[in-house]
């Protein structure tokens, strides 16, 4: 599933924490290292986040803070293998895809039960469902575009989805497509929203049995108080602007955790969680690149190092009304020749990434980075692509375009990440030797998100993507997908694209051969036509205290074995 | 005293009203629009959600019908919905405000508990040399960067030397309100707080104690005979507070305004702290609310110091 | 009881003065002449300023580095004094911190010295209409800043500064709006009590317009202590920008601006920690020396603080 984030800071990330409180929760036993390797019960975890979550309810949750407090409560039918993203098995133990593509089935496993042990069933996953599609505030509707019955149940024509059905007492669940849809077996066992929901709880605030299409489940109370669990803990308690507790879930299916109790504390930006990880406030976080060297050097931090499913780009709006020439294929080529990314990845990534240079990123099973362009910074190249185009060197050193216009444009990011902002002060002087003057702009995130959604007002931005297991670019890169609030904001449109895009997500050849051929065709155009300067993956970097045993963060997920972890005294 | 006070609260009551006018110019005035803002999460808005929306909040209305509407609203405790966190505003705001208020009095109480013997002290010395140094010491408390100072005591003394916590109000796990692991916390930002105010009561004081010392009813308490230290007790000290608690007006402005980078340097989970990231993230209900309580809370602090002028210097009250 | 005690000494017509007297004016010159610390202070802003105005100068014959050069390749440098753009360090993408410095200077002082002039101008004018003509003039203009004062400045700077994200000049213009209440009020309590006093009553007795009256009789008798007031204004300026600047919501970078410098310096604390110092220190120096000029006008100025005259 496509989520838009910015790498901001680490939201969650599950460490064990030993308390450096005086009055010491965890008892001094012997510390000899005798039976050394014994999982020794009990402790607490401390995480780290930049920000309040906003809600504890997948179904609206649009951003990292929120998702990474009900990811430990509300779970899938299935999840990314975390090391190779493989679809797995989660709650559902079997997932079958019929020939055909049409049909897709769930088996549960056995005796699933909520944290108050009422039972897990396909109903909570239909609930889930369908109130994806009647809330009007989710992003996440366009999963079940290809599902029976959702858009009817969306505008109140049914009372159900009738594409979903459950049966054989709630432990199988069968979903009918309208078109073959890829990445189904990838993308629809959270139920649209990535996490499922109790029913039962949820009912009584909002019934989903229903033909009315103005009610949904979006400002009821639970979003903020999850009433029970799936997952290895259960939501205790909320303090606004300190910190969100949690306690162990003894009835979690894949055996009870031995941390009891998990904390995500509230700092207010990267360094400060930094300056915690490093004072030991915390046990486990991410750290940006240029903290690397200086955190590695804490005795008692253990490292981890892996590479990361986003990636980080400056975006060209073909459509700027301010800057015509970046409808232009070779002016974009020749901003991208024309900025030294090897000097972004020694100096402000300090070498913790990978350059990129089309959409799939290195650590997806879609990467091929065969017949792709490296761009080598080049001047010379930039200027004379430039001229090519129609662009003829003014007397100040600025490039003046067809129009006689001087070539200035804007290029935005947010503040509060300090690679993007070093990037753009760095892409400022760059692009002023090859002729192209920059006006830089720092802004809020929302804010930044606001000014780029598709239209006509903004030129250049510094961005990320960061992405699901399933390569399916279509959201970002098909042109039907310039509306507002959509995620090609760029303006691109390449026919050849759409139809790959298409092949890859609708088939009729769901192989995995087939996919990253048209993954490729989609690659290879991106790299030519350049609709952004890709710049580069950077490594998922995080530190953990030495005392956390059993901890195996990866790039598709940090936290899949966390009931196994233990603190180790 | 009770008319006094009564009188005071009457007057007060413009005042109220007028910054009810400001808050509200500030948002309406702003150039996002708050619709757009509101419905920025949903993605399959049309125009006419947009407008129905629009009429439901009253926005089409022209403005002086839209503030009437809002104040009503205000009169109900009803200061809307965050539009980041979708809960009341001013539910958010009176979670936030205990945490701010410790550190306002806490530093309230360190000012005076060091300023004012600090003022006697240096009332007591004469001399070129300590009239200098007072005089740069009081003007350098105004003088440094609060949110410098923070920073630099963060990250020497908290991260660096590990001698304090680096923020928050308590060390994870720990839940207490009145206890050493708070009273530990406290520190960093009381101490960065109150260097403005305890810098500047020395020197307030040593003027008013010089030249009250040489008035004429100080002179006649000593040829009264009582000794030294009860004629500075009793009379100096009652009338050189005058200025003291007129200086709590700037010192109390100095704890909202520097709340605002004290909390955010510290962690501290207080109402400088939301505010911040509620105009960061153009939360209008919210910032609405909190400036709006923030100025009830600095009117009725002004009104406690005239309360104490007044009980301080009978003069006043007469007036 | 002993008599009343130091013989008055009779005074008569024919008496003459030990000493001429002083006026106000050659007072307050005589004392600040002996203030060395106000002089001190004086002359260590006067360098600032010139060291600021002088930046372009500096930067390109003595530094030979101009404060947006980058060199991806030399950051975080230790303090050196080869090549001498080299003596603070330089930041995170290889600027040299002392050129930046010089810069960030001017944008400091500007927005410092150009806000409190919008206050200055700002508070005159209300400060003399409210206390000159008084009535509903003046209610009104009770109102407005009480009402200001109610509102914490700073709160009002960051809340406007997050909501329209105002450019620099814009800033400085805001800033300049929201300090004046202090400026103006001392403006009303004086024109009330000058405008009992006989010239200005000659003066409108013989018709002349208000205007005239206000600006060119009473002004000039208030305006020394006004200088005080802006000098202590400049120094609140200054703090409230790099506050701002610092919290990101000020002078933006590139543009360099002691408070922004911080913003990213803190990031690199334990890698450079000369990037955190000076900036502040620089603040703490020019607002210090603001604050001791302001204090030292005052008591120049202050016929209660003894000269010389016993």
């Amino acid at each position: 599933m496509r989520r838009f984030s910015a790498i901001l800071g680490v939201a969650l990330m599950v460490a064990v924490s030993c308390t450096q409180a005086p009055t010491g929760t965890i008892p001094s036993g012997s510390s000899a290292a005798s039976a050394a390797e014994q999982p020794q019960p009990g402790g607490r975890l401390v995480l780290s986040a930049t920000g309040d979550p906003k809600t504890m309810q997948p179904v609206i949750s649009t951003d990292t803070q929120s998702s990474a407090i009900w990811q430990w409560f509300y779970l899938g039918l299935t999840r990314a293998n975390s090391k190779t993203g493989q679809t797995e098995g989660n709650l559902a133990e079997k997932i079958e895809l019929s020939k055909d593509g049409l049909t897709l089935t769930y088996t549960l496993r056995d005796n699933l039960v909520w944290s108050d042990g009422s039972p897990f069933t396909g109903d909570d996953y239909k609930y889930t469902a369908e109130a994806v599609m009647r809330s009007k505030k989710t992003t996440r509707q366009s999963t079940f575009a290809n599902v029976v019955g959702a858009q009817d149940y969306k505008e109140g024509k049914a009372d159900e989805i009738k594409g979903i059905q459950v049966s054989n007492g709630g432990k199988t669940i069968t979903i009918q497509f309208t078109k073959v849809f890829c990445p189904a077996t990838a993308a629809m066992g959270g139920a649209g929203a990535g996490g499922i929901l109790p029913s039962k709880f949820f009912k009584p605030k909002w019934d989903n049995k229903s033909t009315d299409a103005t009610k949904n489940i979006d400002d009821v109370d639970l979003n903020m108080n999850p009433p029970v669990s799936m997952g290895p803990f259960v939501f205790k308690e909320f303090k606004p602007g300190v910190q969100v507790t949690m306690t162990k879930n003894d009835k979690y299916f894949r055996g009870a955790p031995l941390i009891d109790e998990l904390v995500v504390k509230v700092y207010a930006d990267a360094t400060a969680v930094k300056n915690a990880l490093v004072t030991g406030e915390v046990t486990y976080a991410g750290v940006e690149a240029k903290d690397y060297d200086e955190v590695s050097k804490v005795d008692a931090l253990k490292g981890y190092r892996y590479k990361s499913s986003s990636y980080n780009y400056i975006g060209w709006n073909a459509k700027a009304a301010k800057a015509p020439w970046l409808a232009n294929k070779d002016v974009r080529q020749a901003l991208w020749y024309g900025i030294n990314v090897d000097a972004i990845m020694k100096k402000i990534v300090f070498g913790l990434g990978t350059q990129v240079y089309a959409h799939n990123p290195p650590v997806s099973w879609a990467y091929d980075p065969t017949g792709l362009t490296q761009y080598t910074y080049d001047v010379a190249k930039a200027k004379s692509l430039l001229e090519k185009a129609g662009a003829k060197m003014g007397p100040d050193g600025i490039y003046r375009w067809t129009d006689g216009q001087p070539m200035k444009m804007r290029i935005e990011t947010n503040q509060g990440n300090n690679a993007r902002e070093t990037i753009l002060q760095f892409a400022q002087d760059q692009y002023k030797q090859i002729g192209i003057q920059i006006d830089p702009l720092l802004e809020s995130f929302n804010a930044l998100l606001d000014r780029t959604d598709p239209g006509t007002d903004f030129e250049g931005f510094i961005l990320g993507w960061s992405l699901g297991a399933d390569p399916d670019p279509f959201s970002i890169w098909h042109s039907s997908q310039q509306g507002k609030g959509q995620f090609n904001n760029v303006g691109y449109v390449n026919p050849a694209v759409d139809k790959a895009l298409e092949d890859n997500r609708n088939g009729p050849d769901c192989s995995q051969d087939a996919r990253k051929k048209a993954n490729h065709t989609v690659d290879l155009a991106l790299n030519q036509d350049a609709p952004y300067t890709f710049l580069y993956s950077q490594d998922t970097l995080a530190f953990a205290s030495k005392q956390l045993q059993n901890f195996d963060p990866n790039t598709y997920s940090t936290i899949w074995n966390a009931e196994k972890w233990w603190l180790k005294k | 005293m009770g008319r006094f006070v009564a009188r005071r609260l009457v007057q007060a009551i413009p005042t109220f009203f007028g910054v009810l006018v400001l808050t509200f110019l500030l948002s309406r005035l702003s150039p996002s629009d708050p619709v757009q803002l509101m419905l920025a999460g949903n993605t399959e808005v049309t125009s006419e959600d947009r407008e129905g929306l629009r009429r439901a909040l009253g926005l089409d209305q022209p403005l002086p019908v839209q503030f009437f509407v809002w104040v009503w609203q205000l009169a109900h405790l009803d200061f809307g919905q965050s539009i980041y966190y979708h809960r009341p505003a001013l539910q958010l705001i009176l979670e936030r405000i205990p945490n701010s208020l410790q550190i306002s009095l806490a530093a309230l109480v360190v000012t005076v508990a060091v300023g004012v013997p600090l003022g006697v002290v240096a009332a007591l010395r004469r001399g070129r040399a300590e009239d200098h140094f007072i005089r740069v010491f009081s003007v350098a408390g105004h003088a440094i960067p609060q949110f410098w100072l923070g920073l630099i005591f963060v990250l020497t003394l908290a991260v660096q030397l590990r001698w304090f916590p680096i923020g928050s109000m308590n060390a994870v796990g720990v839940d207490c309100g009145l206890c050493w692991d708070r009273f530990v916390h406290l520190l960093g930002p009381v101490l960065v707080i109150s260097i403005a105010g305890i810098a500047n009561l020395p020197r307030i004081l040593r003027t008013e104690v010089l030249e009250v010392i040489s008035q004429d009813y100080v002179r006649t308490a000593r040829s009264k005979g009582l000794g030294e230290p009860m004629v500075v007790a009793v009379h100096v000290l009652r009338n050189a507070l005058i200025p003291v608690v007129t200086s709590f007006g700037t010192i109390l402005l100095v704890f909202f305004s520097g709340s605002l980078i004290i909390e955010r340097v510290f962690n501290w989970p207080g109402l400088g702290r939301l505010t911040f990231e509620a105009a960061v993230s153009k939360d209008y209900p919210v910032v609405q609310a909190s400036v709006v309580i923030s100025s009830v809370l600095l009117i009725l602090s002004y009104l406690l110091r005239d309360i104490a002028y007044a009980w301080v210097d009978p003069r006043i009250k007469v007036r | 009881m002993a008599t009343t005690t130091t013989a008055i000494k009779a005074t008569t017509a024919t008496d003459v003065l030990v000493r001429p007297s002083r006026s106000l004016w050659s007072n307050a010159w005589w004392k600040l002449r002996h203030d060395r610390l106000t002089l001190a202070a004086f002359v260590v802003l006067c360098l600032l300023a010139l060291l600021a105005a002088a930046a372009d100068l500096l930067a390109d014959n003595v530094f030979q580095y101009s404060f947006a050069k980058q060199d991806l390749l030399h950051t975080y440098e230790k303090p050196a004094l080869d090549p001498i753009a080299y003596l603070l360090g330089t930041d995170e993408i290889g600027r040299s911190q002392v050129v930046r410095l010089l810069y960030g200077g001017r944008v400091s002082l500007a927005v410092g010295f150009v806000a409190a002039l919008v206050n200055l101008t700002i508070g005159v004018v209300l400060g003399l209409s409210a206390g000159y003509f008084r009535g509903v003039v003046d209610d009104l203009f009770t109102w407005f800043v009480t009402t200001l004062q109610s509102i914490p400045t700073l709160f009002l700077l960051l809340i406007i500064g997050a909501i329209w994200e105002p450019g620099p000049v814009q800033l400085t213009i805001i800033i300049g709006a929201l300090f004046w209440t202090g400026i103006s009020l001392y403006c009303r309590g004086q024109t009330f009590s000058l405008r009992e006093r006989e010239f200005v009553i000659a003066a409108r007795t013989i018709g002349a317009r208000d205007r005239r009256i206000m600006f060119n009789h009473i002004l000039p008798n208030i305006l020394p202590l006004i200088f005080v007031l802006a000098a202590i204004d400049v120094g609140g300026i200054i703090l409230a920008e790099s506050a701002l600047s610092f919290l990101g919501l000020g002078i933006l970078p590139p543009t360099p601006s002691w408070g922004n410098m911080l913003t990213g310096a803190t990031n690199y604390f334990v890698r450079a920690p000369w990037l955190v110092y000076p900036p502040g220190a620089m603040i703490f120096l020019t607002v210090l020396c603001l604050y001791l000029i302001g204090d030292g006008l005052r008591d120049a100025l202050d016929p209660r603080v003894k000269g010389r005259e016993g």
